[in-house]
C-alpha cells in the first residue's frame, strides 16, 4: 500500500501552526504575573536563560524527532528507539487528557463571550467574583461534590470540541490557512487592547511592577525555576505536538531557524500580553483606589474575575472591549486545543493506519465525553488538579525521557548532525550539553521538588485523596501507554 | 516608567524581537526556500 503523509501547504503554515500550539491562555494570565511575582524586569534574565538553555534546544530536539522519522510520538520515538515508543504513547494520552480539560476552560470563556455583550457578570468585583463562583459554575464545597452538570458550560464545551473537529478535519493543509487566523487574531487583538491600556490613566504605574527590577530575586533558587517551569509549559514541549507538526515537514527541512522563530515568537507575544495585562491593572487599581498588587492576580481569577471588573469601569465601550477579550482567549485557546488534539489522531493514524475521517470525530467525541465530568459543579476542582499532575508530573517526565533517549541512547552528537545537515543554522557542542545535562537536570530537579512538596504539603488545601488519585492517574496512562506500544503496528509497503 | 524598568523593557525587546526579526531573516534567506516554489517536493511516498 502506498500512502502520501500529508503535508502543510508552505513553510510559513508551519510556523504559524506551532506558534499557535506554543501561544495559549497562559501567555496572557500567567506570563505576566509570573514576571511580576519573582523579580519583575530582573526575572527576564533566568527567562531568556531558560529559553536560550532548554527551552529552544528541547524544541530543536522534537522538531528533529518530527522531521527525521516523518512519524507521530510513538512511531517517531520507536524509530529513535524500538523501546522507547511507549514514551511516546505517554506523552499523547497526558496530552489527550490535558486537552479534556483545556476545552472544559475554553467553554468557560465561551460563555464569557456571549455573555460579554450585556456584561452580564454585574458591576462589582464581589458581584463578578459571585457570577463566576456561583452562578456560572455553581461550585460545589469539595472536589468529593461533583453535583449537577452546568448545562452553559456543556453547551460551551460542546461548541468548543465541534470549533476543534471543524479546524482539523480537513486536514494540515486546510489547517495550515486556519492558523493563521488563529494566530493572526489575537495578535491583533493584543494590539488593541495594549494601545487602549496604555492610553487608560494609571497604566504607567502597573508598567512600572511589571518591569522595574528587583535583582536580589536572582539569588533565590525558585526563581530560576519558575523560570525554566514557564519556559517549558509555554512552549507546548513534550506534548507529542511539535513532534507530529514537524512530521508533515519534508525531510529535508530546516529545523534550527524554525525553532528559533517559533520560540522568540511565543515569548515576545507573552512580553508583549503583559503591556495589556498590567496597563489594565494599573487603571483598575487607581479606579478602586487601591495598589496594584492588590489587584495583581493570574490564571482563572484574572480571566474571569480581574479583567471583567476593569472591563466594567472603561470609560467607554466596555462591551465591545469584554468581547474582544474574550474573543482574544478563545483565539489564543482554539490553535492550542486542536494542537492537542492531533498528536492523538495523528498516533493513531501512523500505527493502525486508520482512517483520519473516522477517528477524528471519534476521539472529538470521546474528548467531549471525557470532559463531562468537568462542566459539573465539582468540576472546578478537578481542572485544577488534574492540570496540577498532567504539568508538573506527565509532562516533566516525558521532557526528561526525551532528553535521556535522545542524548543518551541515540546520541545528541548524531542527531545533532542530522540538524546541521538540513538547517540553515547550525549548532555547537553547546547543544548537546543542554539536552544532555541541563534541560534533564533543571526538569529532574523539578519533579523532585513538586513531589517533595506534594507529600509535606499536598496541592492547593484538597483533601490528601485526591493527591493520590493524580499520581494514581500517572501510573494508570503509563499503564495505557506500555499496552499501546505492545500493540502489534500496521505497516505501509 | 522609571528608568530601570526602561532598560529592562529595551534590553526584552532587542533580544526577543530582534532575535525573531534575526532568524526571520536568515530563514528568508536559506536554502529552504526552495520549497515554497515546488510543492511536489512536499510529498514523500511512504
Amino acid at each position: 500500500m502506498v500512502k502520501e503523509r500529508e503535508r502543510w501547504g508552505s513553510r510559513s503554515s508551519f510556523i504559524f501552526a506551532a506558534v499557535g500550539a506554543a501561544i495559549g491562555l497562559g501567555n496572557v494570565w500567567r506570563f505576566p504575573y509570573i514576571t511580576y511575582r519573582y523579580g519583575g524586569g530582573a526575572f527576564l534574565i533566568p527567562y531568556l536563560i531558560a529559553l536560550i538553555t532548554a527551552g529552544i534546544p528541547l524544541m530543536i530536539l522534537e522538531y528533529s524527532i518530527g522531521i527525521k522519522t516523518q512519524g507521530a510520538p510513538p512511531v517517531a520515538l520507536k524509530k529513535i528507539w524500538a523501546k522507547a515508543e511507549w514514551i511516546g504513547w505517554f506523552s499523547v494520552v497526558l496530552v489527550f487528557v490535558l486537552a479534556a480539560y483545556y476545552a472544559n476552560i475554553m467553554s468557560w470563556a465561551v460563555n464569557y463571550f456571549y455573555h460579554s455583550f450585556t456584561l452580564a457578570w454585574g458591576k462589582t468585583g464581589p458581584e463578578i467574583n459571585n457570577f463566576f463562583n456561583n452562578v456560572m459554575l455553581n461550585k460545589s464545597t469539595s472536589p468529593g461534590v461533583l453535583g449537577m452538570v452546568q448545562w452553559p458550560v456543556l453547551l460551551g464545551l460542546a461548541i468548543t470540541w465541534i470549533f476543534i473537529y471543524l479546524c482539523l478535519f480537513r486536514g494540515v493543509r486546510t489547517l495550515g490557512k486556519i492558523v493563521y487566523f488563529t494566530v493572526g487574531i489575537p495578535w491583533l487583538i493584543l494590539i488593541i487592547m495594549v494601545i487602549r491600556g496604555l492610553t487608560l490613566p494609571g497604566a504607567i504605574e502597573g508598567l512600572n511592577y511589571y518591569l522595574t527590577p528587583n535583582f536580589s530575586a536572582l539569588k533565590d533558587p525558585i526563581v530560576w525555576l519558575a523560570a525554566y517551569g514557564q519556559i517549558f509549559f509555554t512552549l507546548s514541549l513534550a506534548m507529542g505536538t511539535l513532534i507530529v507538526y514537524a512530521s508533515y515537514l519534508p525531510e529535508d527541512s530546516d529545523i534550527t531557524a524554525n525553532a528559533f522563530i517559533t520560540s522568540l515568537a511565543n515569548c515576545g507575544t507573552s512580553f508583549f500580553a503583559g503591556f495589556a495585562v498590567f496597563s489594565t491593572l494599573g487603571y483598575l487599581a487607581g479606579s478602586m483606589g487601591v495598589t496594584v498588587p492588590e489587584v495583581t492576580t493570574s490564571g482563572l481569577g484574572l480571566a474571569f474575575i480581574t479583567y471583567p471588573t476593569a472591563i466594567n469601569l472603561l470609560p467607554v465601550a466596555s462591551q465591545l472591549f469584554g468581547a474582544l477579550f474574550f474573543l482574544l482567549l478563545l483565539t489564543l485557546g482554539i490553535d492550542s486545543a486542536f494542537s492537542q488534539i492531533e498528536p492523538v489522531v495523528g498516533s493513531f493514524v501512523d500505527k493502525w493506519g486508520l482512517k483520519k475521517e473516522w477517528i477524528l470525530p471519534a476521539i472529538c467525541i470521546f474528548g467531549f465525553i471525557v470532559g463531562i465530568p468537568y462542566t459539573t459543579r465539582g468540576g472546578f476542582y478537578w481542572v485544577d488538579i488534574i492540570d496540577y499532575f498532567v504539568a508538573n508530573y506527565g509532562l516533566t517526565i516525558v521532557g526528561l525521557l526525551e532528553c535521556i533517549v535522545i542524548g543518551y541512547v541515540f546520541g545528541a552528537s548524531k542527531i545533532r548532525r542530522y540538524i546541521n545537515s538540513v538547517s540553515d543554522v547550525t549548532i555547537g557542542p553547546w547543544w548537546d550539553i543542554f539536552i544532555m545535562v541541563i534541560t534533564p537536570a533543571i526538569l529532574g530537579i523539578s519533579l523532585i521538588r513538586a513531589l517533595y512538596k506534594l507529600m509535606t504539603e499536598g496541592y492547593g488545601g484538597y483533601p490528601r485523596w485526591t493527591a493520590f488519585t493524580g499520581i494514581g492517574l500517572i501510573v494508570l496512562l503509563i499503564v495505557i501507554s506500555f499496552i499501546l506500544s505492545k500493540s502489534k503496528e500496521v505497516t505501509h509497503e | 516608567m522609571n528608568s530601570s524598568a526602561i532598560v529592562m523593557l529595551v534590553f526584552a525587546v532587542v533580544v526577543l524581537y530582534g532575535g525573531l526579526v534575526y532568524y526571520m531573516v536568515k530563514a528568508a534567506k536559506g536554502k529552504n526556500k526552495k520549497w515554497r516554489r515546488n510543492e511536489n517536493n512536499c510529498i514523500k511516498k511512504l
